[in-house]
């Protein structure tokens, strides 16, 4: 009995509470550091992969004897490998970070017993490793976003649910007091993410759905995870930063609930919208375009809540590092969420089904909306754990001028680009050939962009290992005044 | 809302719903097709593909073929995926059900191939457009697939399929020498020309003035 | 219920610090959760134009609702699993599944069936299989070739200038009524015959009537069905039935007027001249 109360005890993430609530604040920020700093640099190293593969990848496009003696470079295996880094690497380690901490912060919670999170982190990361190092190699799927072998899916879901755990203590153990809209999204992402995972893995690799059904849960799949995983905890970020750095609440607020209920019912219903007009019976293909008109209520209701709040703060914003990149992303939510609604519509859909539209869609939501908003986060979260600024402000507008930029012209390349494939593919007297010559200037301008998109990432990295080096330089330095070895305020 | 178990339940509810509506009643509804004839005496189809196909099949998840190519043709009126010659209908759920891992792929930067093998392309030429399609279709981005050949000594004879250059070609190995499929091209082509759509179904007839296919 | 400006007094905001390069947390945490307290913990005091929800919003949702129940309804092909057009209605399945081809089911039995003995191309072997192609004896009255696959065919006769004296066993045992009906239109309209289709109840019918007879001998045939009886309901473009008026009203079995050498055989069967 009594080890077992200690056990919960040592559980409890419920922070002393005679302390102040500054002392709360920065103890449980303390708590988050190790873990979060942890996951934001193995993020940003996968985005660095992803990055270097995708330009090589996007090169073979309009380059084909790029680099194409090996088997191991060709573009079929780079681009998988490209999108598995974004989504599993990048995406999902920078959302544990991001979400373990405003959940944290939210709630009033620490996060205890990181060796946990330690491992489960090194677990999932040696996971991505091997699901893309057998991609390269030939192992992959070809399962889209499920392109690793059907091993690494164990790997991934348990050092996942280990991390989820902790979010779901935190919610549990919250301290008394209304609910923000920004823990329901997190807390419902994180639980969907492992029911999500297990479906497509089961029912695609594990133990294969017959047929077109298999197609069918591989879609519920990636619509699922864009849907219930990345978009809400891009939106929790987004309600938590916004009004926290503007120093003004969330305009019409009590419409976000109704955004989070309606993004929860209709989001898993769209599952088909990829596969219509394809080998699947009508009615599945009508439910999901339904259901994707029907979240024009949650963008409407996310357009209203940032970009009015935005907009009456809009020099502040300006200024902010932080709320460029999340405004940055709000806005391409709302983009991707408009553009979402109108091509799930069957007209339409003949259009762009199949082309560079549908890549654009994709770049929209994972990096135009997701990305942009992460990367917010992070100019927000890390001074706080790490009880520094950041050095310079040069690296900030590389950083955001390189991103900025490259998305906007490959957004703007693909949509464009896209849209005219897909007006030539549906015109039977053009050779298909004449098609391919015609996305060339597309693929040579989604290069252009991708470069302009790894300088400002190459900035971002600088920029983090500097505060990381001040970090530690200065965490060092005060040990050893601690230990009396260096005096205080010494320049040394 | 702030009960952890509600808020749990609802969760669940939301996701388990689709999950039942969309993929569990899929799957019961068609998810048990057979093949069938269409007349009485014709023979079933689909049809399963050979062992030397099922081995390309391998080759095609490899290469990671998915992600330009796909392999799903839209009905008649939609698109022109029927008037470009890529099929004479449009497939179907039943088509897929005898393939274990399904490739509709949702990509199109090359053209589609659920009928690539019913549109009588020479074999040689699919050969060398595997080695490097810029020598069958000049401005082609398909990736080189030059590693999926070897060099050899030329035999008592040439090897059934080894690769005719034009004249002056940087690829034409030295004299002597031929370019021949390893065994891994061969059985790739073979699963190409097992993609056929080429059969009627009871729910699925051919488009009524479908365009011959292309040689 | 508007939403102003926030006051001072409720979310006090802290001044920006100099220099943009580490985002201070204007509003804290808690204020931030506040905001979720003061929407949806108090009770508002009803009042002209309270509304929790925006009317346009409201009005939004029932278009959406609306749209959506009459896009499924009319879109969704009845939730068939069959079903892929979205533009399919209920009744409008005799498309796909029309009257049957006969032509094809024919030629289907045709080669399943007749093709080992009349040649793919009905030309028969000469003494031994009488041909089809470019036959009298298929064309004119639908019931007279249908007797034959019904019942079959033996005992010696001369059939197209040739004599033959085997046996064509009875098919009806085997085929169906709209095999033999479809088998017989492909006959009569194949290899540059142009006889009239048969109906599948007219083979019925002629089934019944013949019950479980034994085969016809050619005479017997023709004494039934002579070869100068028009087609009752000819093809379309087919050339007048070339019988006499008097052929035309003979009663079966009435041998005068025959136009072909055809030798009444009497009903023992004896075999006259190969």
């Amino acid at each position: 009995m009594i080890p077992f109360a200690s056990l919960l005890a040592s559980v409890d993430p419920r922070p002393d509470p005679r302390l102040s609530e500054r002392a709360r604040l920065s103890q449980i920020d303390a708590s988050m550091r190790g873990p979060a700093v942890l996951f934001v640099v193995t993020a940003l190293a996968w985005l660095a992969a992803a990055t270097v593969l995708g330009l090589i990848a996007s090169i073979k496009l309009h380059a084909p004897y790029f680099l194409s003696g090996t088997e191991f470079l060709t573009y079929g295996r780079l681009a998988p490998a490209c999108a598995n880094l974004l989504v599993y690497g990048w995406g999902c380690n920078v959302a544990f970070a991001v979400g373990l901490w405003i959940m944290a912060r939210l709630c009033e919670t620490q996060v205890k017993h990181l060796g946990m999170l330690y491992v489960a982190g090194g677990v999932w990361n040696f996971g991505v490793f091997w699901g893309v190092a057998a991609i390269v190699l030939g192992g992959s799927t070809s399962v889209e976003w499920l392109e690793m072998p059907a091993g690494v899916g164990p790997v991934l879901g348990s050092s996942y649910l280990l991390i989820a755990l902790w979010v779901i203590l935190c919610f549990q153990y919250r301290q008394a007091g209304p609910v923000y809209v920004s823990q329901w999204y997190l807390l419902a992402a994180f639980c969907w993410f492992p029911w999500i995972y297990f479906v497509g893995e089961m029912m695609t690799l594990w133990a294969p759905a017959r047929g077109t059904v298999q197609a069918l849960a591989d879609g519920w799949f990636v619509q699922n995870a864009l849907g219930l995983w990345f978009t809400p905890v891009g939106l929790a970020a987004i309600y938590y930063c916004l009004p926290k750095v503007l120093g003004r609440p969330i305009r019409h607020y009590y419409l976000a609930p109704l955004g989070f209920l309606v993004l929860a019912l209709f989001s898993p219903w769209t599952g088909a919208r990829n596969l219509i007009y394809g080998p699947v019976p009508v009615w599945i293909q009508t439910v999901s375009i339904a259901a994707s008109v029907v979240l024009v209520v949650t963008m409407v209701v996310t357009a209203i809540n940032f970009h009015l709040t935005a907009w009456a703060g809009r020099r502040d914003v300006w200024e902010s590092p932080t709320l460029r990149f999340v405004v940055f992303g709000a806005v391409a939510f709302t983009l991707s969420a408009v553009i979402g609604v109108v091509t799930a519509l069957r007209s339409v859909n003949v259009v762009t089904h199949f082309t560079q539209f549908a890549v654009g869609q994709g770049v929209n939501g994972l990096y135009a909306f997701f990305t942009m908003a992460m990367f917010g986060v992070i100019y927000f979260m890390l001074p706080r754990l790490l009880e520094r600024e950041w050095p310079s402000r040069l690296l900030i507008q590389w950083h955001f001028w390189g991103t900025g930029a490259g998305v906007v012209l490959m957004l703007a390349a693909l949509y464009i680009g896209g849209w005219n494939q897909g007006m030539l593919m549906n015109d039977a007297t053009v050779p298909f050939i004449a098609v391919v010559r015609q996305l060339v200037p597309v693929n040579e301008l989604r290069t252009l962009a991708l470069a302009s998109m790894a300088v400002g990432l190459v900035a971002f990295c600088l920029h983090v290992v500097l505060m990381l080096v001040g970090a530690l330089i200065s965490a060092s330095r005060a040990v050893l005044v601690k230990n009396g070895i260096l005096r205080e305020g010494s320049v040394g | 809302m702030k009960n952890l178990p509600i808020l749990f339940s609802g969760i669940f509810f939301a996701l388990a719903t689709s999950w039942c509506g969309l993929i569990l009643s899929a799957n019961l509804q068609y998810g048990a097709l057979q093949p069938v004839a269409v007349d009485e005496g014709d023979p079933l189809y689909p049809q399963a593909i050979s062992g030397l196909a099922a081995q390309g099949r391998q080759v095609y998840l490899q290469m990671g073929c998915i992600n330009c190519h796909t392999q799903q043709i839209r009905p008649d009126g939609v698109g022109a995926d029927i008037a470009r010659g890529w099929g004479k209908r449009g497939t179907v759920p039943r088509d897929y059900i005898l393939q274990d891992r399904v490739l509709l792929g949702s990509l199109r930067n090359g053209p589609d191939l659920a009928d690539v093998g019913d549109r009588n392309l020479n074999t040689h030429n699919h050969f060398l457009h595997l080695y490097d399609a810029r020598l069958v279709t000049p401005d082609s981005n398909m990736p080189p697939f030059k590693f999926l050949f070897r060099t050899q000594k030329i035999g008592d004879e040439p090897a059934p399929h080894a690769l005719k250059f034009p004249d002056g070609s940087p690829d034409m190995p030295p004299a002597g020498y031929e370019v021949v499929p390893t065994e891994r091209a061969l059985a790739l082509m073979e699963y190409l020309h097992s993609l056929k759509i080429d059969y009627e179904l009871p729910e699925a007839k051919f488009a009524p003035a479908a365009t011959p296919a292309k040689p | 219920m508007s939403d102003a400006e926030p006051t001072n007094k409720l979310y006090p905001a802290t001044p920006a610090p100099a220099g943009p390069v580490a985002d201070a947390g204007r509003l804290s945490d808690e204020a931030l959760q506040a905001v979720h307290a003061e929407r949806f913990e108090e009770k508002e005091e009803p009042a002209v134009g309270f509304s929790p929800v925006p009317v346009f919003m409201i009005m939004l949702f029932t278009a959406l609702t609306f749209w959506t129940a009459l896009y499924i309804g009319n879109n969704a092909g009845g939730f068939h699993w069959n079903v892929y057009d979205p533009n399919w209605r209920p009744g409008s399945e005799q498309s796909t599944q029309g009257p049957p081809d006969l032509m094809k089911i024919g030629a289907r039995v045709f080669k399943n069936s007749c093709q080992q003995c009349h040649g793919p191309e009905g030309k028969g072997v000469p003494g031994t299989y009488p041909p089809l192609a470019g036959s009298t004896w298929v064309i004119g009255p639908p019931d007279r070739p249908v007797s034959v696959v019904l019942a079959g065919l033996s005992g010696a006769g001369t059939i197209m200038d040739n004599n033959y004296s085997g046996s064509m066993p009875a098919l009806g045992i085997s085929l169906k009524d709209q095999e033999i009906a479809a088998v017989l239109t492909f006959v009569r309209q194949s290899w540059g015959n142009t006889g009239s289709p048969v109906d599948e109840a007219d083979v019925t019918q002629l089934r019944a009537s013949l019950g479980t007879r034994s085969s016809f001998t050619p005479a017997e045939l023709l004494q039934h069905y002579p070869l100068s009886m028009p087609d009752p309901t000819p093809a379309a473009g087919a050339p007048a039935a070339a019988g006499t008026p008097a052929a035309t009203s003979a009663a079966p079995g009435t041998p005068a007027g025959n136009t072909t050498s055809a030798v009444p055989a009497p009903t023992t069967g004896a075999p006259v001249a190969k």
